[in-house]
This record gives C-alpha cells, structure tokens and sequence, in this order.
C-alpha cells in the first residue's frame, strides 16, 4: 500500500540525515501533498511557501543572524546555535533531490480530497472529528489522501490520528517511534542505534519521550 | 459560482490588487489574472495560500459554502471604518485579532480555563471623557487605583494581563496615515482586548498599548470596538494623552528633574536617556513627553531626535534594551501572543488535547519553534538553580521567606 507522509515525519528524519532509512521503512510509491512540499514555490513570501520550504527558510534564518563578536557565553552558544541551523537546512533542503529522483512524489489532490482539507482546516472545526482547534494544512492533506486512496498515513500529529481514527476507523497508520522499532526489527539499524536516531530527533525539537526501546 | 470568480471575489473582498497577490504568491501577475478568468488553476499549495491571505477558509474558495470571512466582529468593524479606508494589511490582521480572540474563547471553554478576562471597566462612567485635562486626570486616577504613584509603570503589556486585558499584535502595516496603530474590542467572552500594530516601532507599540488601555478602561461602556487611526477626533486626542501621562505623569517627571538638578528644561540628552530609563519609555517617547510639557526647547529637541539613543545610552552606561532596536515582526513570533493564552496552549498541548502541529499553526510559527516551546518545563530543566542560589542568599542574609 503506498504511503502518503507528513511534515513532521519528514522533517525530523531529514534533520538527522536518516531520509533514506524513512524511505526504506515506507512502502513505496511515498507521496508528499504539495502543500507539504512544493519543489517551486522559492519565489512565494513565507506565509505562502510549503511546510517543509518554511522549515528551511527557518533554520536559514537562525544559520544567517550577526553572531557579536565580543567571544563571551552568549556568542559561543550562538555560534553553536547558528551552526546548527545551518547544517539542519543543509539537511532539509535534500528534499529536492529526493524529489527530482523520484524518490518521493509531490501530489496534488483531488477535488473531493481539497473539499476534505477544506472541512479539517476549518477555523471552527466539525465537533465530530474530535479535535479543539482546526488541523494544520498539512496534516489535513495528508488524512485527505490517505483517507481517499486507502494509502498508509505517516504521522505523528495526534490531532491528525484522532480526524483519521473518527473519518476511518483502523486506517493503517505510522509514528516515528513505530518506523524505528521496525528499523531494528527489519535489521536495518540496530536497536541501539533506533534509540540514538530518536534521540537525536528529540535534540532537534521532536516532542515524543518514550524511546524506541526503553528497556536498552 | 465557480472557484475563478469566488478567487476574483475574495481577493476584491480582501483589498488587494492582482500586483500584491502575485507578489506574495511567487507568481507572475498574469498567472492571478488567468486563475481569475478560469483558463488556469491554482495548486493545493497556491489556494491554501490564497485563503490565508484573504482571510477566508479553502472551503470557502473551492467548495460551496457562502464566500465571507465568517467573522462577524471583523464584518462590524470593517463596516465601521469603511472597507475602503483601511489597507489590505490592515483588514488582514483585524481580521486575524478577531480570529485569534474567537479561538482563545473556544480552546479555553473546551479546556476549562479561566480567561479571567476584564469585562467591566472599573472607571467608565456614562459621561464621556474625551478633553486633555479629562485625560490626565484620569491618568493620574488610574495611577492612583494602581498604586503606582509617581513612578514608572514598566512592562504595560504585563500590566495589563494582570488587569484581564488581552493584548494580541500583529502586522497592520506601516503606513500609519492610512492604518490603525492599534484597536480595543470588547470580545464578548474574552472580554477587554487591545490589538497592536507590530509594523510599528517598538517604542510606539508601548504607547500604543497605553493608548488602547485608555479606550478600554473609559470607552468601553459606550463603544463595543475602537479603532485607532490618526485622528483628530477629540476620543483619539484623549487617549494619546492619557496614554503619555499614564506612561511618564507630569508631575513625577517634573520632581525627577527637581531631585536630579536638570533645571527648569533639559538642555543635555543624557538627562533625556535618565528619565527614558526610569520610566521605561522609548527614547522618543521620552522626548515626545518632554516637549509636550515643555521640559525642552524646540531647538534641543530638534537637536537632541539626531542622537543615536542606544549607541549614547551605552556610552553612558547603559546596557542595551533589545526592545530598542528597530525589530522588525518576525522578531516577536510567539511572544506577540498574551501569556495568558500561552499558558494554555501549552497546558492543551501537555494534556494531548492539542498536537504540537496544530497548535503551531495557530500560532503561525514552525513546528521546530513551537516544539521548543512545548517543552519547556517550569522544573527539572537543566537551566542552572540561580533561582536557588539566590533563595540561599537571602536566608544566609536573615531576610525571612
């Protein structure tokens, strides 16, 4: 079953270098929405580029801020901050090339999936899909797709897993944490190293505690 | 109707030209005009894009529903000013104060939170004050009703969260002859908020919060919303003054200079430097007070707006206040937010009523900086126990807790 995959699965994965491990743990063909990466939207303000450009363009910024040079504990940990970022954007823009080899596959939706995205991104959302405040554009498209074609949905979004759960009870669904373990299942990393990738993607801002294989 | 016409609707609806749109999209002009007449389409990224900027759900641009920003409060209070009279940016983030208080009201009765919001000014009486000698006396009441005395007011933003006002900014644009520099609305479950223009400098935006405290704490028995455009209506010259005499009061300026030896006029900007840093004011709003209480010749305080305030501070001593550089809005990102509405996004985050991708997209920043945000914890940080360290101090020093 092809896998469409969100923003927050990719970017953590792309932020620790581990985009061709992602891809071995998804079935293939792997879809993004356009609205989470668009391969042209360089020349559009901020507001209006995709999520993961957005992402870039964030790191980019923090990478190009003045760093004083007066060499005190605020310009080192600046510094450090600003080499960080760097390299996080170096990571993330691999999403273009993963794109122009086809690895993975910007799509974009049909009538009937925008209507849904249209319903989910609602500034008051349906009470039904059980979620407080309406879900990020993003994640909608994605629950859109996976919801429409019968694809796997990749995520990591609670919010999302709760729309998915109401709109499609038993859809099959991914987490970060559930790709990891089944790295080290697969053999392609080892247990040790699935926790080091999850701690790494915690380092860089992932929200989720609970290793991989907390027992290790 | 179909999708081109409600695009070339919404964006009418919205204020801006074809020019704007396609400038802040990334496309050519000619690209809106095609997607408009029909013979092209917009991508998912492009519409969603589209509905951002004009204030209106996707669903409204590609489904069926009845095209209209679904805010009522922004409707009123676009029909208030004429649409016509305030910009694009402008409708924009008036139309995004509103959206923001309709979810604050929303996500706090779902998460049982107090907003503990001001919805009855403890001042407005049914006569209306609206002269500068009504102005500074209801400055110096409120002073008074806030135990401030004479000295400085410090954080207004602070200040008024503790008194149940929210104070939301966002970017209204900088051309301030055609925008508002603020506007108070008394939501009707948030209750008293004030909206700040972030385009901006910062130290307006401060005398802009006093300004809009004015509105609320006199205005608000009488008017549900207030709009501040520069103006001369006599409600406008009320709180302009209100907000100067609030922030640095006649009087506890005039004993500063007595006690300090200044001399009937400051003639030395370092004096000017003195008193912006006691009241916590900008440096022009410093200047802009004295002058009006002729504390300062014309040709000093033609003199004196040459000087570089944060470079001159500095070379007196003084360290910087990041509040003084001209920032621009990306600087504020989360903290424009009220704490009060901070606080409970990241309880409904804690409490896995919210997801961190959602809640970042409420709040416009990245996943990454909302994230960082969430995690923060007020205990078991690795952060340093200063705060420990100085509780010792205090004991080894006798002052009893």
């Amino acid at each position: 079953m092809p896998t469409v995959v969100d923003t927050v699965v990719l970017h953590y994965f792309l932020v620790v270098d581990r985009a061709a491990l992602l891809l071995e743990l998804l079935e293939a063909p792997v879809g993004v929405p356009r609205i989470v990466f668009d391969p042209d939207d360089g020349q559009a303000d901020d507001a209006m580029v995709s999520e993961l450009r957005r992402n870039i363009r964030y790191e980019q910024r923090i990478a190009d801020t003045a760093v004083p040079t007066n060499g005190d504990d605020t310009t080192r940990e600046l510094e450090s901050a600003r080499a960080t970022a760097q390299t996080r954007a170096v990571r993330l823009r691999a999403m273009d090339g993963l794109v122009t080899d086809g690895a993975i596959e910007v799509i974009d939706l049909t009538e009937d999936e925008l209507d849904l995205v249209g319903r989910l991104t609602a500034r008051e959302p349906d009470p039904s899909l059980g979620i407080l405040v309406a879900l990020d554009d993003g994640e909608a498209a994605c629950v859109a797709i996976a919801v429409a074609r019968g694809w796997t949905l990749a995520t990591d979004d609670g919010d999302a897993l709760r729309v998915l759960d109401h709109l499609a009870p038993d859809h099959p669904y991914d987490r970060i944490r559930r790709l990891l373990v089944r790295g080290a299942t697969d053999g392609l990393v080892t247990e040790a190293e699935a926790n080091e990738i999850h701690e790494e993607m915690t380092r860089a801002g992932f929200w989720d505690r609970v290793r991989p294989f907390p027992e290790r | 109707m179909g999708v081109a016409e409600r695009l070339s609707e919404a964006r009418e609806l919205a204020g801006y030209s074809q020019e704007q749109v396609a400038a802040a999209l990334g496309v050519s002009r000619p690209m809106v005009t095609y997607w408009e007449g029909g013979s092209r389409s917009p991508n998912d990224r492009q519409l969603v894009g589209l509905s951002r900027l004009y204030g209106v759900d996707v669903a409204a641009l590609s489904g069926d529903d009845p095209l209209e920003r679904g805010q009522p409060a922004a409707d009123m209070m676009f029909r208030g000013v004429g649409e016509e009279q305030l910009p694009p940016e402008g409708r924009r983030g008036l139309g995004e104060f509103v959206d923001f208080l309709d979810t604050y009201a929303r996500l706090a009765a779902q998460m049982d939170f107090d907003i503990h919001g001001m919805r009855q000014s403890p001042f407005a009486k049914s006569s209306s004050f609206d002269t500068a000698d009504d102005a500074r006396r209801k400055a110096e009441e409120v002073r008074a009703h806030l135990r401030l005395g004479l000295g400085p007011v410090g954080d207004v933003d602070r200040l008024c969260d503790l008194l149940g006002i929210t104070v939301l900014r966002t970017q209204l644009g900088t051309d301030l002859s055609t925008t508002i520099s603020g506007a108070f609305f008394k939501h009707p479950k948030v209750g008293f908020a004030i909206l700040v223009n972030l385009d901006m400098t910062p130290g307006r935006r401060g005398f802009t919060v006093a300004h809009e405290l004015a509105h609320a704490l006199f205005h608000s028995d009488k008017e549900p919303y207030v709009l501040s455009f520069a103006t001369k209506d006599p409600r406008e010259r009320f709180a302009d003054t209100f907000a100067g005499e609030f922030l640095m009061p006649t009087e506890g300026v005039r004993r500063v200079m007595e006690e300090q030896g200044f001399g009937p006029k400051i003639t030395d900007p370092a004096d000017v430097i003195q008193l912006q840093r006691f009241y916590k004011v900008s440096y022009a709003t410093a200047l802009v007070r004295l002058r009006q209480a002729r504390s300062i010749k014309q040709e000093d305080f033609d003199r004196f707006k040459q000087i570089r305030p944060v470079i001159y501070a500095r070379s007196l001593g003084y360290e910087p206040d990041p509040e003084e550089f001209e920032q621009d809005a990306d600087h504020w990102r989360l903290r424009r937010y009220p704490p009060r509405f901070l606080r409970l996004l990241r309880l409904a985050i804690h409490k896995d009523r919210v997801s961190v991708p959602s809640a970042a997209k409420l709040v416009g920043v990245s996943i990454d900086e909302l994230a960082e945000f969430a995690a923060a914890a007020p205990v078991g940080t690795d952060e340093a126990p200063v705060s420990t360290r100085e509780l010792d101090e205090f004991e080894a020093t006798g002052v009893p807790a």
